[in-house]
Formats: C-alpha cells, structure tokens, sequence
C-alpha cells in the first residue's frame, strides 16, 4: 500500500511537471511569435518610409528622364503595395514558422536599402551624366562650325581641329557607357543582388569614369574656345 | 553801252566758271567715295556676329560646367545609397 501510495505520488508530481514544461514551451513560442512580428513589423515600416521618401525625391528630380521617372515610380509603388500587404500578412500570423517565412521575405523580397534605392540614385546619376553629355555634343557641333568657317578664311586650324576630334572621342565615350549603365540598371531586380552583391559598385564604377570623360571634353572643349577667339 | 557789254560779258565768264568748278567738284567726290569706300554694314554685322558667337560659346561652357557639377553631386548620393546598402539586415526571427 505504501508502494502504491509512492508511485502514485511520483505520477502526479511528473505529470504536473510535464504539463508545466508544455505550457512553458507554449508560452515561449508566443513570445518568439510575438516578438517576430513585432521586429518584422518595425523593419518593413522602416521600408515603407525610405521608399516613400524616394519616391517623392524621383518625382521632383530634374535631370531623370520621364521614361525612367515612370519605370522607377512603377517599382517603388510595387514594393510599397507588397510591404503593406506583408505587414498585414505578417501580423495575422499564428505560427512562428510562417511569421519567420514572412519575417526573412523582407529582405530577400524588396532588398530596399541594397538594391531599390542605389539602383535609382545610379539612374538618376546616369540620365545625368547623359544631360550634360547631350549638352558638350551640341557644343562641339558649333565648334566645328566655326572651325570649318576659320578655316575658309584661310586661318591654320589644324591643332584646333585636333583637340576637337579628341573632344568628340570622349562624349562617345562617355555617351556609350552612361546609355550602357542606365539601361541595365534599370531593369534590376531583387534577384540579381541577391546573385551578385557587388552589381551596383561596378556600374557606380563605370559612371564615375563616364564623368570623368564628360570633364575632359569640357576642359578641351574650353581650350579650342579660347584657340577660337586667338585667331 | 560798251561798259555794259564788257560787264554782262564778265558775269557769263564767272557764271561758267563757278558751274565748271562744281561738277568738277562732284566729279572728284564721287571718284574719291568710289576708291575709298565707307565700312559697309556687312562687315559690321560680321564683327558683331563674331562676338556674339564667342558669347554665346562662353554662355555654353558655363552652363555645360553647372551640368558637369551636378553629376558630381548625383555621384555622391550613389555613393551614400551604395554605403547606406549596410542598412539591409536581416530580420530577428529568434
């Protein structure tokens, strides 16, 4: 009886423990729930305002072309839909595997801060380097002009014809890289920063020695000037 | 009456002569306009088109040098987007 009376009382202190260690694991589970979604919720609000911001930036740039002015507001409202609709998602869920499914999507998904918002500052820097490559073209076609008309007036223009042709080499240069930049940029998407990390530095990389072909056809282009009023 | 004739006579004479002074005199001005011709208008439109043109390359490389200095600007937004990529971190989900 007495033996009896001990394994019953050991059932009971076990059973009571194993239902205090489920209701703790429960509880846990809960909290790691909540938590989830209260961090995922705070990130993808972060998003949504960045990408807000942007887009009030891509509406008032100047120097963007409407055609990539539209295909930049296009993907930044597609990524503001998708986050308010995964932030809805997001908090209704009741399980801590499809709120961790959510939770990593933010990420992987949108890549806001590694993809979106580089990739419409490079569009923006490329359809700049292509305004003012635009602008040096139509310098050096007067240029010729009054070369061509120096030259009728029997004036040794040579050397000024020279530095014109080296001028006119860099804006293609120039012209060929930024065009080339601007439109592979603009068709990126989140996929291929996450195949490739380093895209964006390399075509930063390519625009920044398209300027620097744009600044040597100024500085030139200054030089036949000043050749131009000497004679 | 010979006093009279001998004076109408010298008024004829003077007349003449005072004519055949001033076509002479014409005669001489338009030979001398001929060969020394006053700047024509042409060549003052071509001098002023000359500076015009030269204002209007200095106006080019002005503005050209604004457009050139805003590139660097967008050129440092990339920069900070590319530096700001460290803000892509990833979600807790423990």
């Amino acid at each position: 009886m007495k033996k009896l009376l001990i394994a019953t009382g050991i059932s009971i202190t076990l059973s009571f423990t194993g239902v205090a260690s489920a209701l703790a694991i429960a509880d846990s589970g809960q909290t790691q729930l909540s938590n989830v979604i209260t961090r995922g919720t705070q990130e993808i609000n972060r998003r949504l305002t960045t990408l807000n911001t942007l887009s009030s930036k891509i509406n008032s740039a100047t120097r963007v072309t409407s055609a990539d002015k539209d295909a930049l507001h296009k993907e930044v409202s597609a990524e503001i839909s998708s986050l308010t609709e995964l932030r809805t998602k997001l908090a209704a869920e009741t399980t801590l595997t499809a709120a961790r499914t959510d939770a990593r999507s933010i990420v992987t998904e949108y890549r806001v801060y590694a993809l979106i918002v580089p990739k419409a500052q490079i569009i923006r820097l490329a359809d700049s380097v292509l305004q003012s490559n635009s602008k040096l073209s139509a310098l050096a076609q007067k240029l010729q002009t009054r070369i061509t008309d120096a030259k009728k007036a029997g004036e040794d223009v040579a050397a000024l014809q020279n530095q014109l042709d080296t001028m006119n080499e860099s804006i293609t240069e120039a012209n060929i890289t930024a065009n080339s930049v601007q439109a592979k940029a603009i068709q990126l998407q989140p996929t291929d920063y996450n195949s490739d990390h380093t895209i964006l530095g390399g075509y930063r990389d390519q625009l920044h020695a398209a300027h620097l072909q744009n600044v040597a056809a100024l500085a030139t282009a200054r030089t036949i000037v000043d050749g131009l009023k000497s004679l | 009456m010979k006093k009279n004739a001998q004076a109408g006579s010298a008024l004829v004479i003077i007349v003449v002569g005072v004519l055949v002074v001033a076509v002479a005199g014409v005669v001489l001005w338009r030979w001398w306009g001929a060969a020394h011709p006053a700047p024509t208008a042409q060549n003052n439109t071509a001098g002023l088109t000359a500076d015009t043109d030269n204002n209007s390359l200095d106006k080019d490389l002005s503005t050209i040098s604004k457009s050139i200095g805003q590139e660097q600007t967008d050129g440092t937004s990339v920069d900070t987007a590319l530096n700001d990529q460290q803000q892509e971190i990833a979600v807790p989900t423990e």
